[in-house]
């Protein structure tokens, strides 16, 4: 009996077993269901926790950019000519493919072969597409033409030279084989709208090293096109590496080695912009190190506020070290030489005064400062301890120091002069006023005047006023042809102890009963140009490398007050009034500052102070 | 050595594949016998597939739900976004008045007639670099713009196909590119016509949103992978609790069957693994208890046969001495006395041999038979034999036909039990052969020695074959035993045979006659591979092959021709079971 209850309940456990499989599974189930279940309820947004820093992420910013650019399409079927010319100018504007082969297939094969558009950008307003009208149907040739006003032009380096007149171009197209409309003649270059110049170029501040070694830099002003995928500091830096312009070139050198090219630029740890250069920046001597440093920083400038950046070679460490450096490192170098908190000074009373914070000034110590000797349009040079060129007693520039009981002293003689200006080398300039043909541009170094060559564009005519800007790069001056004033610029060739004034361009035009009566450096780029004429004075900043007033910086002036002396500094205009002019005893001229914020002048110093003066330029 | 380097390096992609396959199909067998084979492995394999299924389901559908949620947000700002920004384009893109257009020759518009560029310029200002702008118009030439590095190839086809036919905003998911960067982002364009003409397209990169959900996605697969495994593990852990003491209880099954009747189970605990360990206590011990009484029966019953033949031994030999004097006085006696002597001489004689043998079994069932062993010629055991049997062959007019090779063929044999085999089954043959040719053969090969005997009576049945080592057994119960046998010599020359190691079998068949074959090894003790003859003998057997076709009983049989031994061996322990 016994044996078989135990088989008995043998099988009834063997039958249970499945049965309890079958739980297990549902019970592991069911903990999946839970586990998933309570994954998913934590991830709900804290309401609670403690504070933290939050750490900053710039890098983005720096980099990416907001730009609008033309995209090329296709030339449509069956196009009319002036369709396909539109096309083509539309594809032309478009930098996405540096070959151009969209724009190409707008031109018959010849003309895509001979059509060079990298030799030069012409830049045209108002332009106007339109071809002459009459039946195409069986016609085999069509011309378009494009007409506008030109603007500008820009040189295969970028330099941005302004242009006058019309722009009246011909196109020429011819139906081929397959009866589509191509463009068999076309203008040399591209022809670009300004709205296109607006759209797919930017204006870029490279910083070349003037060719006399000193720690400073000189600002040579291109145009780039956006090239997408490219972002703004690889851009600058690519075309830092191509070297200055032709305006200036001779007058800088750049330290890079030639051959360096750039790999990529890219931001690590979101405050390093690491700069990959190939192994040619490794052969650059020692003593040009620094510079070669100021010169990227200074032109990425307004990228690389608050940033580190490193220069590495082809993904490596600069000579094994390491080059790691800040724009602040090379604060010496800023190619406006002066800061916005430059100190000005102004004439009062016959004695130089130093502008105090609070309004009014104070005499300056020594000679400049007192009224022993007559002396006129002061300038003040760059150096810790100010020094003061005037013309005194009509007969040559006077220097003298700001040390209690410095003297006067004759640096350059002669009877007619222009007011001295100071470069940073410590040189002091001034031109002789004099007949056609006999000027006569002299600097003077401690002491000693030597005369600097200047071109036939300059020595034929009336200077009436010579200022060296802050950079020491250029010369602007005040010119009178016999037509009008008008400003020119020049740039200072060094070499040795030689000194040339060349590539003289005109800045400002004579213009018909307006005369140019102050100029005066803003900064590294820009020139103030006082000029009167038929609607009043006017003030306006100049862009002293594109040959243009810059819009958004026009100064309102007041008309009841006529301004006869300005200085700047940048983001800083002083002018001075004069209106007591004569009159003996106290006068009542003023000193002004202008806030371009609010567009409106405020008075800094008042009872006969005159003359505003901010170093150098 | 270079041989087989020469050949493994000039192997073929079939042989590769060939080998490929075979052990594809060596791995499922043994996968195949896991499944088989093992408890634990098969709830191990079941909870990992129908788990992984579960977490697979449960992966997809929160990965959707997560993907619709997180896109939601990101659509539903990016729309509202697209909807403000075509307002603000719309007012720069203002249709010119149809007469205008015919009026004028169609110039080129200057900065005041850019007004494409314009709103372009506008909505990016808004974008702060969120999106990108890509814009069309089929309609004038030199209107396409783009704002930032967005590539315009990366508003797809079929979206603007549907932008160009419909009034509303048209969005479309695809793979943003932009300049100069080779990793495409995903996101959603979003299109809308303005004023007729204008297409402009909003393309928002989700490449944020993408690597969330790509996250998300891989801490789901992880976490799903865990979940599975550890489910996995604690089957395997749960089924080893059970899976344990059953394969104990299993081994201790299996011992207890090979005999070992102490084998028992350690109970632990109350569950229901302890009920069954007590249980199979239980029927282990009932189970040796009845072994035991029927061990002690029998060799009770043994003892009693034992013990009956040689009581009966005694009163025989005195009753037989008085039958003799009977016997040899029966001239003496009328004819029906006389008669009776005759008949009760006769009876006497089969009573004694069948005491002989009934001895003899005995003998042999209490294990007490020994073997004499010693180097004999094969041939002259089996012509002893023969020449023993003569006399009856002669009265039942049958003639022996012996096929004995030409050498001397010597195995160590006990040679008394061997001629009593012989001689019992060349009687048997004289019995059931019917008068006709009994064939006897010698074969011998490296390791044994084989006697077969034909003859061509009746035959076996099916099923017979091994019945007739019976004790006792007759092929038909109502056939009188012609020549006296007692019954019991088959039984006992299969005893024989198996002391020596050796085989008996038979082989028969209705109307062909049968055959017995004695297999015995050449050295004792060593064990019996094969035979040197067939047991089916070879006539019959190519006879069967011309007709083309075999019974399902002799289909083994065709098999012995080449492997004899395997087919003889089964036949031959399925013998020796039915003896024990």
């Amino acid at each position: 009996m016994s044996p078989r209850r135990s088989t008995g309940t043998g099988g009834a456990h063997l039958a249970r077993e499945p049965a309890g499989r079958e739980c297990r599974r549902a019970a592991v189930t069911a903990v999946a269901f839970a586990l998933l279940a309570s994954g998913a309820g934590c991830t709900t947004v804290p309401t609670s926790g403690s504070p933290r820093v939050v750490a900053e992420d710039r890098a983005r910013d720096t980099l990416s950019q907001q730009y609008v650019r033309m995209i090329a399409e296709p030339p449509r079927k069956d196009a009319s000519p002036e369709d396909i010319v539109k096309g083509f100018q539309a594809a032309t504007a478009s930098f996405d493919d540096s070959r151009l082969t969209m724009a190409k297939r707008y031109l018959t094969d010849d003309a895509s072969r001979k059509w060079n558009p990298a030799k030069q950008t012409r830049i045209y307003e108002e332009g106007k597409i339109s071809s002459p009208i009459r039946s195409l149907k069986d016609a085999k040739e069509a011309t378009v033409t494009l007409k506008g006003t030109a603007v500008a032009t820009i040189g295969p380096g970028g330099g941005y030279t302004p242009a006058t007149g019309a722009v009246d171009e011909t196109f020429r197209l011819v139906k081929e084989d397959d009866g589509q409309w191509r463009i068999a003649q076309l203008p040399e270059g591209r022809l670009l709208s300004s709205a296109d110049l607006q759209r797919a170029y930017r204006p870029v501040d490279l910083c070349f090293a003037p060719a006399t070694p000193v720690n400073g830099l000189v600002v040579d002003r291109v145009w780039v096109p956006i090239i997408p995928g490219r972002g703004l500091p690889e851009t600058r830096v690519r075309r830092l590496l191509a070297g200055p312009t032709q305006s200036i070139q001779g007058a800088v050198v750049s330290a890079f080695p030639s051959g360096t090219e750039l790999n990529r630029i890219t931001v690590e740890g979101g405050d390093t912009l690491v700069v990959d250069f190939t192994s040619a920046v490794e052969s650059v001597s020692d003593d040009q190190i620094d510079m070669m440093k100021a010169q990227l920083v200074w032109s990425l400038r307004d990228l690389v506020t608050g940033f580190t950046v490193e220069i590495r070679v082809n993904g490596e460490l600069f000579r094994g070290m390491g080059l790691r450096f800040k724009l602040s490192d090379y604060a010496q170098f800023d190619p406006d030489v002066v800061t916005p908190q430059a100190q000005a000074y102004f004439m009062q009373d016959g004695r130089l005064h130093r502008v105090k914070d609070k309004g009014g000034g104070d005499p300056l110590p020594g000679a400049a400062g007192e009224r022993d000797v007559e002396f006129r349009a002061p300038a003040v040079s760059g150096d810790y301890q100010p020094r003061i060129a005037a013309l005194v007693n009509d007969d040559g520039v006077y220097v003298t120091g700001t040390t209690p009981g410095g003297k006067w002293q004759r640096w350059i003689a002669g009877k007619d002069l222009t007011g001295p200006s100071w470069d940073r080398y410590g040189s002091v300039w001034a031109a002789e006023i004099s007949e056609p043909g006999k000027t006569r541009v002299w600097q003077a170094t401690q002491g000693e005047a030597r005369r600097v060559s200047i071109p036939p564009e300059l020595a034929n005519g009336r200077l009436s006023a010579l200022r060296v800007s802050r950079d020491g790069a250029r010369v602007a001056v005040i010119m009178d042809e016999g037509l009008g004033t008008t400003v020119k610029i020049g740039t200072v060739f060094r070499v040795g102890r030689q000194i040339r004034i060349g590539n003289v361009r005109t800045l400002v035009e004579a213009q018909d009963r307006q005369e140019i009566k102050a100029i005066a450096w803003q900064d590294a780029a820009d020139l103030l140009v006082l000029s009167k004429g038929k609607g009043g004075q006017e003030l306006a900043t100049w862009s002293v490398m594109e040959g243009i007033p810059v819009a958004a910086r026009a100064i309102k002036l007041d008309a009841q007050t006529e301004l006869d002396s300005i200085a700047g500094a940048p983001d800083h205009v002083l002018a001075g009034t004069d209106t007591d002019k004569g009159e003996p005893g106290p006068g009542h001229g003023e000193v002004r500052t202008y806030s371009g914020d609010k567009r409106e002048w405020t008075m800094l110093a008042k009872d006969g102070a005159t003359n505003p003066v901010y170093p150098l330029g | 050595m270079p041989a087989s380097a020469a050949r493994s390096r000039r192997r073929t992609p079939g042989q590769i594949a060939r080998g490929a396959r075979r052990r594809a199909r060596r791995a499922a067998g043994r996968l195949r016998r896991s499944w088989r084979g093992s408890l634990q492995f098969r709830v191990v394999t079941s909870t990992l597939v129908l788990s992984m299924a579960v977490v697979v389901v449960l992966g997809v559908f929160l990965m959707q739900s997560i993907t619709a949620s997180v896109l939601q947000g990101a659509l539903q700002s990016a729309r509202e976004e697209t909807q403000a920004n075509i307002a603000t384009a719309s007012g720069y893109l203002v249709p010119p008045p149809p007469d205008m257009t015919d009026a004028l020759p169609d110039g080129t518009e200057g900065e005041a007639g850019d007004p494409v560029g314009k709103a372009a310029q506008a909505l990016v200002d808004r974008s702060g670099g969120r999106y990108d702008i890509v814009t069309f118009n089929e309609s004038k030439v030199g209107q396409r713009r783009a704002t930032g590095g967005i590539d315009p190839a990366s508003v797809p086809e079929a979206l603007r196909a549907k932008v160009l036919r419909s009034d509303a905003l048209v969005e479309q998911p695809a793979k943003l590119r932009y300049v100069g960067d080779k990793q495409p982002v995903s996101g959603i364009v979003i299109g809308a016509r303005i004023n007729g003409t204008y297409e402009i397209y909003h393309l928002f990169p989700l490449g944020e949103v993408d690597t969330t959900l790509l996250a998300v996605q891989r801490m789901l697969i992880l976490a799903g992978v865990v979940l599975v495994l550890l489910l996995a593990g604690i089957a395997s852990l749960v089924t080893r609790q059970v899976v344990t003491p059953v394969r104990l209880a299993r081994q201790a099954a299996e011992r207890l069957a090979a005999g070992r009747l102490e084998e028992r189970l350690k109970v632990r605990g109350e569950d229901d693994l302890a009920r069954l360990a007590a249980s199979f206590n239980e029927m282990a011990s009932n189970l040796a208890l009845k072994i035991h009484q029927l061990e002690e029966l029998s060799q009770v019953q043994r003892q009693f046969v034992s013990d009956v033949s040689h009581e009966l031994r005694t009163p025989l030999t005195t009753v037989r001495m008085a039958a003799d004097l009977l016997y040899e006085s029966r001239e003496d006696f009328d004819p029906a006395a006389a008669r009776s002597a005759e008949l009760m001489q006769n009876q006497l004689e089969r009573f004694e041999s069948m005491l002989a043998d009934l001895l003899e079994i005995s003998r042999h069932d209490a294990g007490a038979a020994t073997l004499d062993l010693e180097p004999a010629d094969m041939r002259d055991v089996v012509l002893r034999a023969v020449g023993d049997s003569e006399a009856l062959a002669e009265r039942q007019a049958t003639r022996f036909e012996l096929r004995l090779p030409s050498e001397p063929c010597v195995a160590e044999v006990d040679s008394r039990r061997v001629e009593r085999i012989l001689r019992n089954l060349l009687f048997n043959a004289i019995e059931h052969g019917e008068g006709r040719e009994i064939v006897v053969t010698l074969g011998a090969d490296r390791d044994a020695v084989a006697v077969a005997v034909r003859d061509h009576g009746v035959g076996l049945k099916p099923g017979e074959e091994t019945m007739v080592f019976d004790r006792f057994w007759r092929a038909d119960p109502s056939r009188a035993r012609t020549i006296g046998g007692t019954g019991l010599g088959l039984a006992i020359s299969r005893e024989d045979a198996v002391l020596h190691g050796g085989w008996l079998q038979a082989w028969g068949s209705p109307g062909e006659g049968s055959q017995f074959r004695l297999s015995l090894p050449r050295v004792a003790g060593a064990p019996l591979r094969g035979s040197p003859l067939p047991l089916v003998p070879p006539e019959v057997e190519m006879r069967r092959s011309w007709r083309g076709h075999g019974t399902p009983v002799l289909s083994p049989a065709v098999g012995a021709i080449s492997e004899v031994g395997v087919g003889v061996r089964e036949t031959a322990d399925a013998g020796g079971f039915d003896v024990a």
